[in-house]
Parts: structure tokens; C-alpha cells; sequence
């Protein structure tokens, strides 16, 4: 059994949708605790209209109120000049947080965006990718080795960046490595898509949201604070929900994609943390992990992903779940002969880098 | 008192004159411009164009007379992004 | 527990040398109760505990380190300039001007810079011929009500302002730190009316760009309102991504102002015409 969530972790993640009425001592906690998970804009959006705010918090609050807006309005100018390369000849799919913006999800105010992520056919995605370049777009630098990497072992190829701009563009041609033991033929989602109205750009349907949040999350990127993922798919979830027929498309749906364990580990905590209300049956009607991988996610997940002590470097056992998250997160890219050089070429550096480096001093201002 | 979401309102609140100079802030980009009372004049026509739904006839006629001013084109398109105001009396559904 | 006006910063460091930097520059600044609400929180710890040569001074923030580490007696800088991009984080409530800012009666003085203007130089000795102290780096400006804040930094001086500015009898210089990655960096420690000030607001009435050039003459220029505001918004940390308003408090203030430019290779000259212009249009 795992440890409850303590209490405030349980109050930050309560306030990201409710208005808190607490001390400026509490408080003080909970914006550090929300800084370092990248929640701060949605306490923030969530807590407008709280008259109880301390001055001091509502300044703060602000202050991240301005900084989400300012990134939500880059994102949006992005997508306006991105609209502008699709000429309708084939579907260009905004995912994640551009999705979320783009629709207008309740979740998603308050909520920061790094990149703009599209999805394409890979029959298309090197044109896609010209007609960026044509346009102006710039790939980010890489050595050949990374860009074969991107190309042929992922499913992304480098990001691009409009010089001068904030954003980069990142192409997908499926929502799960090429290599790995989650692959399948990202066919299915083109055709489940939606198209937008008064715009060229599809998203994803409610349920494959879902479900490629929840990939993101558990099968793809170290999990360090990343329990804002966790809040996406809480929010997902709710929005989709009031659908009818949405949880028996969702089930079924990822039995027929083999998403299944992400999905059940999307749900467990989801539910645990952010008291999602899930179908009856729900997770039980999903093949989920062995006892032994349950058991081991139960303990290592929240350690690498929730907020460690904000007074205090993260400590040993954190370390060592962020460790373990991460290389279960190579193994799932790559098959193990592959995985050994890849690793001595450069994620040996990383993975060191990871632990022990501090990044140097940022030169963009971070939210 | 705000005239509503359109290219005009914003320009009423977002390009101020200062001393004879003009200040425009790009709704889409969140840049700074500074004009000269001529551009405004021109960004103003673009703005009744964009309000009223004629800004491709508007921009035929800028073609016709040579072309923008340097720098013009593209804060006209920012105003262009800008969602238009519904007509007086009607309510769009939610 | 500092106050600095329009924020308060808590530090807590193991390391004994930090903390007698630490007592030289703040000493004035009065004790906070270090449980209040802090606007950052940082602690200061050792870089590495097995490194026993060249150890260092690391600065933690809500459980990580934004920052390289400096050498162990390097406590201070590592501080002051953490501290100034921590708090430009997350003071986006208010435009946040990179700038000196003075204050003569509640009345203030506003001086943008780009780095190598002089400013910090300036500022500090405004500050030492009797102006009151708001800020060296962080021109505080609430948008709502058009005022300037205080933000009671202790002014970083580099490589030759140390000098200038260190032999005034008056000032108090916190120690140099020879070789920082912007040269010999020491800290100017404000005097303490401004310190007890530092909950008075000001209202803003004078902007001058300085420019300083070694043996330039003095030479003054007014500056057309539009001009000044664009040139304040480039002089900000904040100005663009505060959107609208940000553009709304920088055409404000650059409505309630006369702006200039003042090259000078004379400090003491600078400052006389600075009184001046004041006297004249403030």
C-alpha cells in the first residue's frame, strides 16, 4: 500500500481547480511546491476569484497569471503562422498542450506549454518539415548521430525554431517510438481525429487524448515534477467523461492500440492523487501491471514525480527513483542491443549529467 | 468604455499618440511599434476594412497604390487575428 | 530575513563565511521573523561535501540549483544576483525596469541603463548627495497606481566604480570578490533613511538615459514621449510579457514624464545638471 499523498501536496492539488481559503504560511508552501511542478498558472487560474488571497499571494498568483498569458498568446501566434503551411492535402494534428489551448479545455487555463507539438503521416513529415524551412523555421542544432536517432529510433525529428521566437515546433509522425515495445501504426488516430473549427488543424479524439497523455507520461521522458501530466490526464478524463459511451470507447480503444498499461497506470493515479472519478469497473476491466511492476511504480512514481521538500536538494531516495524512471524509460525506447551503444554514445552523459550537474544559468526566462 | 473585441477597438486602445508620434501594440506577437501618424492613418483604413470583412478588397487596393509601408503588412495580419465583435442583438451560442 | 520594500528574501547557509557577508551588507535591514512569508527562499549550501579543494558555495531554490556554483567565498554575489533573477520571476505583478531609481520628496528619478552606462555608478552617488535610494537594478512600477516602489538591493559596483564610489566618506562597501565573471564586484550598502523608507512608494516625474564616456563632455538631450517609452520597454525585464499591461504603464509613465539622454564623462558634473533638470521639470 502506498503512502498517502501528505497534506499538502493533497491541498496544492485540490487548489489547482477549487479556490483555497488557507494561511499565508500554507500558501507560501503550496506556490514553491506549485514553481517546481510547473502548476503555478493553473493555481493561479484557479484561485482568480478567491477574495481570502493574502496580498502577497495574490501577487504572486498574478505574477504567474501574467507570465501563462504571455506564453498562452506566443502559443497562439505560433499556431497562427503555422496555420498558414496547411494547404488541406494532408492532416496535421495539434497534440497535447496545443490541443488543450486550441479547444479551449477548461484544465488546460493556467497552463504552460514548452513546444508545440504536431502530429503528422510519416508519408508526409519530411514535407512537412521542408515547408517549415522554406517558411523560415530553423532545425535545432544537432550532430548527425542525434539527428539519425530522431529520425529512424524516434518518433520525433529535431525540434524547429522560428528565429527570434519563443517556441519550437516539434514533428511527431506517431505518439510512441518507432522502436520499442509500444509501437503500433499511428493510422488509427488520423482517422479518429476531429477537425477544429474556423481552422486547417485536427486534434486527436476525446479518448486517444487520453490515452497519449497517458503514454507521455509513464512510457516516454524522465518523470522528475512531472506530476502535471498526471493533473492533464485528471482534467482529460473529467472533460471526456460527460460524453456518453466515452469510457467503453476509452477501453476499448486501448486494447486495440496495446496501450492498455499506460493507461492503467494513467488512471491508478490519477484516481490516487487527483480523486478522478473513474467508471466502476474501469481498471479493473484493463489487463494492469503485475503485482510486482504495480508495486514497484507505487513506490517509485511518487518519489520521482511528485514535489520533494522545496527547502531541501532532493534526497537520496528521490534521486534513485528519478534513476530508475529513467532507465526504464530507455528500455522502452529501444531493445537492448540497441540500447547499450546508444547508451555509451550519449545517455551515459546525460544520465550523469542528470544527477549531478546543475544547468547553467538560464538565459530565457523561465515561468 | 470598450467598443468591443474588432481591429478598430484595439486600435483605439492600443495605439495611443504621443507628442505626434504614435505607439501600436501587435495584438498577436505583443510587440512595440512606432509609427509615424501616416502608418496609423493606413492602419486605421485596414482596421474598418478587417471590422467590416473587406480586407482582402482593401488589400487589392494597397497593391494597386504600390504596395504597404515598410513593416505595415504584418501588424495589419496581427489585426486581422483579432476575433470580431457580433452585431448588435445577437448572441452566439456557447 | 531581508525586507527589501517590495519583496522580502530569506536566506539560511551553513556556511559561516556567507553569513559574515552577509551581517556587513544587511546589517541595517533590521530583524524579519524568518517564519513570515517570503517572497524567495534560498539556502546556501556547500557545492559538494567530498570536495575538499576549491569548495564551493551552491545556491539551492525550491529543491534545485538554478545556478552554477561559485567558489565557497563567493557567497555573496552568488546571492545578490540569484536573488535579483528569482525575484524578476516572480514580481510580474508590477513592470520591472532595469533601472536606478532616486527619489527627491516622494518625487522620482528614473535612470534605464545598458549594461556599461554607468548606472550603477550613477545611482550610488545620486544616493551619497542626498537622494533617496528605491533601487540600483529594479525600477519596481505598480500598473495600477503609476508609482515606483522600492526594492533595497545592495548595489553590485564592478571593477572601477568600487573606487569611485568607496572613497565617499559615507559609503559602505560590503568586501571586493576579486575576478567574478563581471570582474571585481562589490557591494554598496544603502544608507539607512532609505532603508527605513523602503515602504514609500515615489512617484515618477524624471527619466534620464545615462551614458557614460571617459572624458566625454556633458551633453544633454530631451527625448520625444514615444521615444522614451519605447526605450523604456526595451529597458525592462518584463515589459513584453506583461502584453497589454505593460504597454499601458510604459505610455503612462512616459506621459508623466520628461525623459533625456545624458552622456557624461564627469560625475560630479552629471550629477549637478541632474539636480537641474530635477528642480526644472520634476
Amino acid at each position: 500500500m502506498k503512502p498517502p499523498l501528505s497534506r499538502e501536496l493533497q491541498l496544492l492539488l485540490r487548489a489547482l481547480s477549487a479556490p483555497l481559503d488557507t494561511d499565508i504560511t500554507t500558501w507560501e508552501r503550496l506556490l514553491r511546491l506549485a514553481r517546481m511542478t510547473a502548476l503555478h498558472g493553473r493555481l493561479a487560474a484557479a484561485n482568480r476569484d478567491n477574495p481570502t488571497l493574502p496580498a502577497p499571494v495574490r501577487r504572486h498568483l498574478l505574477s504567474a497569471e501574467r507570465v501563462c498569458a504571455f506564453n498562452n498568446q506566443m502559443l497562439r501566434a505560433e499556431l497562427t503562422e503555422l496555420a498558414a503551411l496547411c494547404d488541406g492535402s494532408f492532416p496535421v494534428l495539434v497534440v497535447k498542450g496545443g490541443a488543450y489551448a486550441l479547444q479551449g479545455q477548461r484544465f488546460a487555463r493556467g497552463r504552460f506549454v514548452s513546444d508545440v507539438d504536431l502530429l503528422v503521416p510519416r508519408d508526409h513529415l519530411r514535407a512537412m518539415e521542408q515547408g517549415l524551412r522554406a517558411a523560415g523555421w530553423v532545425p535545432a542544432q544537432l550532430d548527425p548521430y542525434d539527428e539519425r536517432y530522431y529520425r529512424d529510433w524516434s518518433h520525433e525529428t529535431p525540434p524547429m525554431r522560428f528565429p527570434g521566437r519563443f517556441l519550437e515546433v516539434d514533428l511527431h509522425h506517431a505518439i510512441t517510438p518507432v522502436t520499442g515495445s509500444l509501437c503500433f501504426d499511428p493510422a488509427p488516430l488520423f482517422d479518429a481525429s476531429v477537425l477544429l473549427a474556423d481552422s486547417p488543424f485536427r486534434v486527436l479524439s476525446a479518448e486517444d487524448q487520453v490515452l497519449h497523455a497517458c503514454v507521455h507520461c509513464f512510457q516516454d521522458g524522465d518523470l522528475a515534477l512531472r506530476v502535471r501530466e498526471v493533473v492533464d490526464i485528471d482534467g482529460l478524463v473529467r472533460a471526456a467523461a460527460t460524453q456518453d459511451g466515452f469510457w467503453k470507447r476509452l477501453l476499448e480503444r486501448a486494447g486495440q492500440l496495446g496501450l492498455q498499461l499506460p493507461l492503467w497506470y494513467g488512471l491508478h493515479f490519477a484516481h490516487a492523487w487527483m480523486e478522478t472519478p473513474l467508471a466502476p469497473g474501469a481498471l479493473d476491466a484493463l489487463p494492469g501491471p503485475s503485482t510486482l511492476s504495480r508495486s514497484l511504480m507505487d513506490r517509485l512514481v511518487p518519489l520521482a514525480m511528485l514535489p520533494h521538500d522545496p527547502d531541501h536538494p532532493p534526497p537520496a531516495p528521490v534521486r534513485v527513483a528519478r534513476l530508475a524512471m529513467l532507465a526504464r524509460y530507455h528500455l522502452q525506447r529501444m531493445p537492448p542491443s540497441m540500447l547499450v551503444p546508444h547508451l555509451a554514445r550519449k545517455a551515459a552523459l546525460r544520465l550523469r549529467g542528470r544527477f549531478t550537474r546543475t544547468p547553467a544559468q538560464k538565459t530565457e526566462s523561465q515561468p | 468604455m470598450r467598443a468591443g473585441n474588432g481591429a478598430l477597438a484595439w486600435l483605439q486602445e492600443h495605439c495611443p499618440s504621443l507628442d505626434g508620434q504614435f505607439l501600436f501594440l501587435d495584438p498577436l506577437w505583443l510587440d512595440t511599434h512606432l509609427l509615424s501618424e501616416g502608418a496609423v492613418l493606413i492602419l486605421r483604413e485596414a482596421a474598418a476594412a478587417i471590422d467590416d470583412g473587406r480586407l482582402s478588397a482593401f488589400e487589392h487596393e494597397i497593391a494597386d497604390m504600390g504596395g504597404w509601408p515598410p513593416g505595415l503588412e504584418r501588424l495589419v495580419r496581427s489585426l486581422a487575428t483579432l476575433p470580431v465583435c457580433a452585431p448588435v442583438g445577437t448572441r452566439g451560442t456557447a | 530575513m531581508f525586507d527589501l520594500g517590495a519583496a522580502r528574501i530569506a536566506v539560511r547557509s551553513p556556511i559561516e563565511s556567507f553569513h559574515q557577508q552577509l551581517d556587513l551588507v544587511y546589517r541595517d535591514y533590521g530583524e524579519e521573523d524568518p517564519a513570515g512569508f517570503a517572497d524567495v527562499r534560498v539556502a546556501l549550501l556547500p557545492g559538494h561535501p567530498l570536495r575538499l579543494w576549491k569548495r564551493q558555495i551552491a545556491l539551492w531554490s525550491e529543491g534545485s540549483r538554478p545556478f552554477e556554483p561559485y567558489p565557497v567565498g563567493s557567497g555573496l554575489p552568488l546571492f545578490e544576483w540569484g536573488g535579483n533573477w528569482l525575484l524578476a520571476q516572480r514580481l510580474n505583478a508590477y513592470l520591472l525596469l532595469h533601472a536606478g531609481v532616486l527619489a527627491r520628496n516622494d518625487r522620482a528619478l528614473i535612470l534605464p541603463a545598458a549594461p556599461g552606462s554607468g548606472k550603477s555608478t550613477l545611482t550610488c552617488a545620486l544616493h551619497l548627495a542626498g537622494w533617496r535610494f528605491l533601487s540600483d537594478e529594479f525600477g519596481v512600477l505598480d500598473p495600477d497606481s503609476g508609482d515606483l516602489l522600492p526594492l533595497l538591493k545592495p548595489a553590485a559596483l564592478k571593477n572601477r566604480s568600487i573606487g569611485i564610489i568607496g572613497q565617499h566618506p559615507r559609503a559602505r562597501l560590503g568586501p571586493v570578490f576579486p575576478g567574478t565573471r563581471k570582474g571585481d564586484v562589490a557591494h554598496f550598502v544603502p544608507l539607512r533613511d532609505s532603508i527605513a523608507d523602503r515602504h514609500r512608494p515615489a512617484r515618477p516625474r524624471l527619466i534620464i538615459f545615462p551614458r557614460f564616456r571617459d572624458g566625454a563632455a556633458l551633453c544633454c538631450t530631451p527625448i520625444h514621449t514615444a521615444d522614451a517609452a519605447m526605450r523604456l520597454g526595451l529597458n525592462s525585464f518584463n515589459y513584453r510579457t506583461l502584453g497589454t499591461v505593460g504597454f499601458d504603464a510604459v505610455v503612462r509613465l512616459a506621459r508623466a514624464t520628461r525623459a533625456f539622454e545624458l552622456e557624461y564623462g564627469d560625475l560630479s558634473a552629471a550629477i549637478a545638471h541632474i539636480d537641474a533638470l530635477f528642480a526644472e521639470h520634476a
